[in-house]
């Protein structure tokens, strides 16, 4: 061999598979984790605004929502007890001491 | 040809960036392997997050492979991290490659390794894309930041040095 095909020889050496599923799972492991935190961030930064806005909000909200809470707070109880009576009632622990 | 994934992955489309890391995966390592030493499989997978979270600054969509190559370029040339994991995988290659290297003289394999690691990095860089990857002098001038005479100027230069230690005249 010429010094020109060894050297030919050696920079071809490495190719390994063209495919490597482990490393290529790998990095879109990482890209996944990045893109869940950069949501997370977001709603993060969303909840804390919503947060603040109802805080600001709170003397108007407060002066709407209490007389609606005084006529609304029988209906409210009642559906509530409904809903707990039902969700009571079909819980398995529940129907295997009736039985 | 890559500009439709490069759009795609840039939008948002996970899979489409899969598929630029499946196609350019094997090519990256190699390079920094050759290029950069141990540790090549970490930082090629931090160019690849990098790259995804910089899609928005890539230009050229059809510049994807010289841009990702310069990520990872200059992430080698700035990080020193030890990594056992990296190196165990950097071992395996090394250990495959001389398995499949059948013809070539492990004296000559010893001499071009030495003379390799004897070159400037930039120079190392620049003779990996383009001799043994086959790449342009442009696109090795893309990715390395560098001017275009002085890539060629390290291929030729490097091509040399590497002849020289066979024992034949360039």
């Amino acid at each position: 061999m010429t010094a020109e095909q060894r050297l030919e020889a050696f920079l071809q050496e490495g190719r390994g598979p063209e495919q490597d599923p482990v490393f290529a799972a790998e990095v879109m492991r990482q890209v996944a984790r990045r893109e869940l935190k950069a949501q997370l961030a977001a709603s993060a930064v969303l909840a804390t605004a919503a947060a603040v806005g109802l805080w600001a909000c709170a003397p108007i909200l407060n002066a709407v929502i209490e007389p609606m809470a005084l006529m609304l707070s029988p209906v409210v109880g009642m559906l509530t007890l409904t809903a707990a009576v039902v969700l009571i009632s079909q819980n398995p622990a529940w129907l295997r001491l009736r039985l | 040809m890559e500009a439709p994934l490069v759009r795609a992955a840039r939008a948002g489309s996970q899979a489409a960036f899969g598929r630029l890391v499946e196609r350019h995966q094997q090519g990256l390592r190699r390079f920094l392997r050759r290029a950069a030493g141990a540790e090549a499989d970490d930082v090629a997978q931090e160019a690849f997050v990098t790259a995804w979270a910089n899609l928005n600054r890539l230009r050229d969509d059809e510049g994807f492979r010289p841009w990702l190559y310069g990520i990872a370029w200059r992430r080698a040339l700035t990080l020193n991290r030890s990594a056992a994991r990296s190196a165990r995988r950097d071992h395996d290659w090394t250990q495959e490659r001389d398995g499949k290297g059948a013809g070539l003289a492990a004296e000559d394999r010893m001499a071009l390794e030495a003379a390799m690691a004897t070159l400037a990095p930039d120079q190392r860089a620049a003779v990996t894309l383009c001799l043994a990857d086959g790449w342009s002098h442009g696109e090795a001038a893309d990715a390395l930041g560098l001017p275009l005479g002085t890539i060629k100027s390290h291929v030729a230069r490097g091509r040399d040095k590497l002849l020289s230690v066979l024992g034949d005249k360039p």
